[in-house]
């Protein structure tokens, strides 16, 4: 991946996460959309969307992602330390967190040259916005979250 | 006047003083206090109040809006009307659920149908404290207006 990837994969996270749509609470009380930016996110850089698509056109549940990207061939594990570097090279890296109990959480890894390490920083959307580490922006009380990037880049 | 006059004086003076102070201290969740709120007080003070009035209070909002739409609404609501920034926040919001949708929503995303939604641990631990505050002063101002408060 080039500079060019890294700065458009950095676009379209910002712009999803100042995307109205996407906030907490839209369009009614109690909904959140970390499904709808990954998708909208991975759509925006070209890469794979099929395993966060319903098959109808829109995006899958984040349980569903999570299980879709587990026996995906379009997308590979990746560790938590690869997932920081390879998003800082422009490559699309999806964290996924399943919850057996309650809602699931995926979000994709945000590039920076200031970001290293084994917690990733995340371009959270979901029941809060922001820029995060991937130990903030994840259920801490269940297991950590699985890093994906396209098979392909 | 005597020495025992003057102290009962003094002493009434301090205690109206300091029943003045609390008075004062005393905040009123009006159009004033709302446009001295960062937004993003704003936005949890709406989350308190919708999240009281739908699980506390059991009302369904016949038009649902976002919170971004609500905040607008009361704000420019308060800037329009000058002579209404007395009018509790609450009660501005309760006309912000007559209004009809501006715009159908967008469909997707995840429907949290627990109680209280995704108002849990995790999201008390990532917001900040002036964004709990504002949340749970939404919260009690709404709760406030139960026929029945509990406690």
């Amino acid at each position: 991946m080039s500079a060019n990837g890294t700065q458009q994969l950095i676009a379209a996270q910002d712009s999803a996460r100042q995307d109205p749509n996407l906030q907490p609470n839209t369009p009614t009380p109690g909904t959140t959309h970390c499904n709808q930016a990954t998708f909208d996110i991975a759509r925006a850089v070209g890469a794979p969307v099929g395993p966060l698509s319903d098959g109808h056109g829109g995006p899958a549940l984040a349980d569903t992602i999570v299980d879709n990207l587990k026996s995906s061939d379009l997308y590979k594990p990746v560790s938590s330390q690869a997932a920081q570097s390879l998003a800082n090279q422009g490559n699309l890296v999806i964290a996924a967190q399943p919850n057996p109990v309650g809602h699931g959480h995926v979000a994709t890894v945000k590039p920076g040259p200031d970001n290293q390490g084994s917690d990733p920083m995340m371009n959270n959307i979901g029941r809060t916005v922001g820029i995060m580490p991937a130990s903030h922006a994840f259920n801490p009380h269940l297991q950590p979250p699985f890093y994906y990037t396209p098979t392909t880049p | 006047m005597n020495v025992t006059g003057i102290a009962r004086c003094l002493a009434l003076t301090a205690v109206l003083l300091l029943y003045s102070s609390a008075c004062s201290a005393v905040t009123h969740y009006d159009g004033h206090w709302w446009l001295a709120l960062t937004q993003e007080e704003q936005s949890s003070y709406i989350e308190g109040d919708a999240d009281c009035h739908q699980f506390e209070l059991n009302k369904k909002d016949a038009n649902p809006k976002s919170v971004a739409e609500r905040q607008e609404f009361v704000s420019g609501f308060y800037w329009d009307h000058r002579d209404k920034r007395d009018l509790p926040v609450y009660d501005v919001l309760r006309i912000v659920d007559q209004e009809p949708l501006l715009k159908q929503p967008a469909k997707g995303g995840e429907v949290w149908n627990a109680r209280h939604t995704f108002y849990d641990g995790q999201w008390w631990n990532l917001s900040v404290p002036a964004e709990r505050l504002a949340f749970i002063e939404g919260y009690l101002a709404c709760y406030a207006r139960s026929v029945t408060p509990h406690g």
